[in-house]
């Protein structure tokens, strides 16, 4: 029974979007309510699963049947599965974002143009994000990687700002430009990877037992299976002799093998979605122009598939070259870390700051990963959801000012804490936990990376240096951060004069259920990081 | 756990859990927070329930730990090793337990009529019991990674504490002036942090220090372990480098200033490195020794020209803790410990004193502006003082105590400290090889003469000669009953601080420190280097003969550096009228002092500047290189697809329809080949062979 769970998250709010389809767009409450319920039962399937996972002694729950049976002539079947599976990782990833669509679903009701239109939108949404964290299978993970595209596209191209068709567009080509990519490896690997020959008497016999049909067949043609399921594409031992993924392979360009070049492939596809700089610059275009509550699940859930990408397929994937490079990768992440922390020091626009706050936080996982030990591992996964849980509250903060006057610049407010005490305390809280102080969950996040970059610094992984400039970072978070409190909440109070006909009314009902669970939630992961990290405590490093 | 054995402490399974304390506290401070906006008796309400029902645990949590230092363990996470709660107490911990309370309570008792008329009267309570918690954390804390957490809190309630009055804007710059210094203060923390984890797997200090005397060890590696705390402790305790941010933070409300800014938050610092004493390189101890040395010289320079009551108090705090420092710094743990905790109590004296001032001075600004219209004066400037003993006998008499404890006056607690500070950094300077090493003992004594120097000064200022501000309202002449004494709740704080000023509430005999009753809770740690236990030996044996002439020379500085202010300050009449001259602005030297030898401003071009220049270079970077590389890349694409499309209608698809124009041309001329008319096929057959048969024939 517990299987099926998994199947209900993913495809709940696609079933609910197919059932809405039958209601009149002019209902808009409806629709809002509907969203907001399927974002709270996706809240509690989400805790059910984390319950029986934690309390199960760390079981796996499995979903798996039979989808794709292709065959290749000489070349060998492609047995595809329908296959879900549970993990640490995955479970806080979607943890993370049925909150982080509650959150975005409760901020979507300032939205007024075409509701029906981006409520189903956000179901295709909800259902290839669970799909794309939860499946288990490569090919079904592409599909559903790719499929995001899709609603993402209109969602920031429909309802975004002034230049949405812009960001829009140029979202759509560099994620795209990432898909390729991984396209690429995912042809690579489905080439390399057989079905080794212990489970081959198993899976046959399934077969059989399902499509009596099947054994002729499968005699007739070959005897090879080539899957992409996760179970088997990270075991060396499965690969065939002489293919890609080989890394006896000699086929040099360039010098480098073709397993290199398919490691560096599925890296930028992954580092593109997370981003890191030189190739992030989607990213505060689509944050900015995108509206509150489409920022919201970028900033929260997004960026996460890119991090999850890199934990769960490029390491495990590419155990060998991970550690040969991870030198670059932590360089990479380090530049992210700096560079945007600066960058978002000199923006004058509020969300643009956020965004840039944002690749910098996820320089962090770059880090966390490429120190190749356990603290770091956990301190990145930690830091994705910690990022994901403060960088919504940061935009939905954001947003909450936008709301009322439709300007974002920072240097027309001052002295807000005034007039808007509510909102000041929340923002205090979401820029303190967003510069890494303790209690929020963004401190235990930063920490865990820094003592994983430390004991790689004494395993030889990393240089001094490098991490001694990572530090830097807490500095740069805490300047950039406290320089919006100071400018925009302390002070006397004043706004830019053709802002001064908006009323500016502090927090609704419905902000404060917004901002309160993720409040909550922020200081309860920093206060009791137990709660994350027991759950990803079972993960291995694949080196 | 399994360490804690090692250690020698037992678990101490029947004691009530120590965590409990800044638990329940960190909740009343929740709760307070909460009903911010009620009523202020409310809030007296909570706070009196809140001191009774927490001092009885208090008192039982002190004397355990004077008697029985005990530690309690809990596991916290495990993010690939585990990551320990330990706490505990020890005789360090109670006495600064003692201290952080005993301060607290007071200066909670002085707020609640401070800030009788504050619109934000809860909130103040909430941050400063959220301080108490975060202090109380600190000192509890035996694993380093706790330690940090509540270090960062305290960080955090400060800012929260500066930034009270956040509408005015120089507040909250100040606030977050002293966040971000601290903030480079513990990248060094987490720099050690991380070393230390990567070497010991743990951030016990139990645990490490029984690691370390159990076998070999790298000695640079704690050379760099105890550079980042001390990097961390600089940004804390405000020494130099990075004291930029102390006398900014004096935008706090003055009660905030005597509890964070001079007793308890800035003396963690020195906390910290007595508890890491043992882990401290010998190396680094002459560092600190220097670092302490130079703080306090420039901190007693400094503050001998400031005209702002409160910024003189900060330059000498910063100075008082440049000599806990270099006590530290010469190998010393019962000295600075000793300063710390005498310091706190008269400088938390003097600065409720100075409190109880600005109080009435703004009161009367108040009275004043009823009367006479644009009156304007700052309440803290010392030149617009004077004659207030008479006005203010209490407050003088508390004043006078509290400051002759701070300039080492004999017969007062402070003399005892500063004595012993001074013995044992001449006695180091005396076992060092080089003779350079007398440079340290030469900064101190002329920081002690400097020390009396200023607050002699400011003492005269304030309570002596006439009332200056008369000078500039005439209206204020013969009408002294608007300066009144402080209201009995701010009298009772800081009288009672003052009363612990005098030496026998630390040892009965008032010329030797080594009998105080301090020191039987303390006891110099073993360092786990080798050579430090000879040294220090020799160190105290110096001591013992020098201690006699130390105490004579320092009692002569001292009488110079008052004489001197009395000299200038009361003596020479020349100020009674001319008050603003009180600045000899027009001498170099008083310059640098004023300006704190530019320090801010040398900080401000050169890196706050640069920073900002990197961070907008990057943003143009941002914008007009990597993103118009992007755009133009699309453009470049699109502009490309144009030729392709142009290359499309026109060549490609040009040359196929130029190809079909062409074969339709050609069909159209070569269908006359077979018009069918036999003539043109006669034509066409003689002249083939016409050609063919010229062409053969040549």
């Amino acid at each position: 029974m517990e299987s099926y769970l998994l199947c209900l998250i993913v495809f709940f709010p696609l079933i609910t979007g197919l059932l809405m389809l039958f209601v009149p767009g002019r209902f808009v409450s409806v629709w809002r309510l509907s969203a907001l319920i399927v974002s709270v039962i996706e809240i509690i399937l989400c805790t059910v699963c984390y319950n029986i996972f934690s309390n199960g002694n760390l079981q796996y729950i499995n979903f798996q049947i039979p989808w794709l049976r292709l065959s290749f002539g000489s070349f060998g079947w492609l047995f595809v599965d329908f296959h879900l599976k549970t993990d640490g990782l995955n479970l806080a990833m979607i943890c993370l974002s049925s909150i982080v669509f509650f959150a975005s679903n409760v901020s979507s009701f300032s939205i007024i143009k075409f509701t029906k239109g981006y409520y189903l939108l956000i179901f295709l949404l909800m259902t290839s994000v669970f799909g794309c964290f939860l499946s288990h299978d490569f090919l079904l993970f592409f599909l559903f990687f790719e499929f995001m595209l899709l609603p993402m596209y209109f969602l920031i191209g429909i309802w975004g700002g002034e230049r949405r068709e812009y960001a829009a567009i140029k979202f759509f080509l560099y994620t795209l430009l990432g898909s390729v990519f991984i396209l690429l490896v995912l042809i690579g690997t489905y080439s390399s990877v057989l079905v080794p020959e212990t489970e081959l008497g198993t899976i046959v016999s399934q077969e059989i037992a399902n499509n009596p049909s099947f054994k002729s067949d499968f005699l007739q043609i070959s005897t090879r299976i080539h899957t992409l399921d996760f179970d088997f594409i990270f075991n060396k031992n499965n690969y065939l002799s002489g293919s890609l993924l080989d890394s006896k392979l000699q086929s040099l360009l360039f010098g480098w093998d073709a397993r290199t070049f398919l490691f560096f492939l599925f890296l930028i596809g992954f580092a593109i979605k997370l981003p890191v700089v030189p190739v992030h610059t989607w990213l505060p275009d689509a944050h900015v122009e995108a509206p509150t509550s489409i920022s919201v699940i970028l900033a929260g859930v997004l960026l996460k598939i890119g991090g999850y990408g890199i934990i769960k397929l490029v390491m495990p994937l590419f155990p060998d070259l991970f550690e040969k490079y991870a030198f670059l990768i932590a360089i990479l992440g380090v530049i992210s870390m700096l560079y945007a922390g600066l960058a978002a020091l000199a923006q004058k626009d509020l969300k643009k700051l956020i965004a840039y706050s944002s690749i910098s936080h996820m320089g962090f996982v770059m880090l966390g990963v490429a120190s190749l030990s356990k603290e770091g591992l956990n301190g990145a996964i930690f830091q994705m959801v910690s990022h994901g849980l403060i960088s919504s509250l940061l935009f939905l903060l954001a947003g909450v000012i936008y709301e009322r006057t439709h300007d974002r610049e920072i240097a027309h407010y001052r002295g807000l804490a005034t007039v808007l005490p509510n909102f000041a305390i929340f923002s205090a809280i979401a820029y303190f936990a967003s510069l890494g102080l303790p209690v929020f969950s963004g401190f235990i996040a930063e920490i865990s990376v820094y003592m994983g970059a430390f004991t790689a610094v004494k395993t030889g992984v990393l240089p001094f240096w490098l991490v001694i400039c990572s530090l830097l970072s807490l500095l740069i978070g805490a300047s950039y951060s406290l320089w919006v409190l100071q400018r925009m909440f302390f002070g006397e109070f004043w706004v830019k004069p053709s802002l001064e006909k908006f009323q500016l009314a502090d927090l609704t009902f419905r902000e404060w259920t917004m901002f309160l669970p993720l409040s909550i939630l922020i200081i309860l992961l920093g206060i009791f990081p137990s709660i994350l990290f027991n759950l990803i405590s079972g993960m291995k490093l694949p080196f | 756990m399994g360490n804690l054995l090692n250690t020698g402490f037992a678990e101490n399974g029947d004691l009530p859990y120590l965590l409990g304390i800044p638990f329940l506290l960190s909740i009343v401070s929740l709760v307070l927070f909460f009903l911010r906006k009620c009523d202020r008796g409310l809030i007296n309400i909570i706070l009196f329930f809140t001191g009774l029902i927490f001092i009885i645990p208090l008192i039982f949590f002190i004397y355990s730990g004077l008697f029985h230092p005990f530690r309690q363990t809990f596991e916290w996470f495990n993010f690939g090793q585990t990551v320990n709660i330990s706490v505990g107490l020890d005789g360090q911990g109670s006495l600064m337990l003692g201290l952080v309370f005993l301060i607290t309570f007071l200066v909670i008792l002085y707020s609640t009529s401070y800030l009788k008329s504050d619109k934000d009267y809860g909130r103040y309570f909430a941050s400063l019991l959220f301080f108490a918690v975060a202090m109380l954390g600190i000192i509890i804390s035996y694993n380093l990674f706790l330690t940090f957490v509540f270090w960062e809190l305290v960080g955090f309630s400060s800012y929260l504490l500066i930034n009270h009055w956040y509408e005015k804007p120089k507040t909250s710059a100040a606030a977050r002036k002293a966040f971000i210094v601290n903030r480079i203060g513990d990248m060094g923390f987490v720099f050690s942090l991380g070393l230390l984890y990567a070497e010991f797997g743990t951030f016990d200090i139990d645990a490490i220090i029984a690691i370390l005397k159990s076998g070999n060890f790298n000695e640079s590696i704690l050379f760099w372990i105890g550079l980042g705390i001390l990097l961390g402790c600089i940004g804390k305790s405000a020494q130099f480098p990075l004291m930029v941010w102390l006398p900014d933070a004096m935008q706090a409300p003055t009660p905030v200033s005597a509890l964070l800014h001079a007793a308890t938050m800035v003396a963690a610092g020195i906390f910290l490195l007595a508890r890491v004493f043992p882990l401290l390189h010998p190396d680094l101890l002459t560092i600190i020794a220097y670092i302490g040395g130079i703080t306090s010289f420039f901190g007693a320079f400094a503050a001998a020209t400031q005209t702002d009551i409160k910024k003189i108090l900060a330059y000498s705090t910063i100075s008082q803790l440049g000599y806990m420092m270099a006590a530290l710094g010469s190998h010393s743990y019962l000295a600075p410990l000793l300063h710390l905790f005498i310091h706190a109590i008269f400088k938390a004296s003097l600065f409720l004193c100075a409190g109880a001032i600005i109080h009435s001075l703004s009161h009367l600004k108040e009275q004043l502006s009823n009367k006479i219209p644009n009156v304007d004066f700052d309440p803290q400037d010392i030149r617009l003082m004077g004659g207030l003993r008479k006005r203010m006998p209490l407050t003088f008499l508390a004043f006078a105590l509290a400051s002759m404890a701070g300039a080492g006056v004999p017969l007062t607690a402070g003399f005892l400290s500063k004595d012993e500070i001074l013995a044992v950094i001449v006695s180091w300077s005396f076992n060092q090889e080089s003779p350079v090493h007398f440079v340290l003992p030469v900064l101190i004594f002329s920081t002690s003469l400097m020390t009396a120097f200023y607050l002699g000064r400011m003492f005269f200022l304030i309570f002596f000669g006439g009332f200056r501000l008369g000078n500039v309202y005439p209206e204020l002449k013969g009408n002294s009953k608007l300066i009144h004494e402080a209201p009995i709740r701010m009298l009772f704080s800081y009288g009672l601080l003052s009363l612990m000023c005098l030496f026998i509430f630390f040892s009965f005999n008032p010329l030797d420190p080594d009998k105080s009753w301090v020191l039987d809770f303390l006891s110099h740690p073993d360092s786990i280097f080798q050579s430090e236990k000879k040294f220090v030996t020799e160190i105290n044996k110096t001591q013992d003969l020098l201690h006699n002439w130390i105490i004579a020379i320092s009692v002569v500085v001292l009488s110079l550096g008052f004489a001197l202010s009395y000299f200038l300050y009361r003596f020479k009449t020349r100020f009674k009228k001319d008050f603003l001259r009180l600045n000899i602005h027009l001498t170099l030297p008083a310059q640098f002092s004023y300006n704190a030898f530019y320090i801010d401003t040398i900080y401000q071009k050169v890196f706050i500047e640069s920073y900002n220049k990197v961070s907008d270079g990057i943003s143009d970077l941002e914008r007009n290189i990597i993103n118009s590389f992007v755009d133009n890349g699309a453009l470049n694409i699109v502009v490309f697809a144009n030729i392709i499309s142009w290359i499309d209608k026109y060549l490609v698809d040009g040359f196929v329809n130029f190809l079909m124009t062409l074969l339709n041309g050609v069909s159209m001329q070569l269908k006359y080949l077979q018009n069918g008319k036999i003539q043109s096929y006669l034509v066409g057959a003689i002249l083939a062979i016409l050609v063919v048969g010229i062409w053969l024939m040549i």
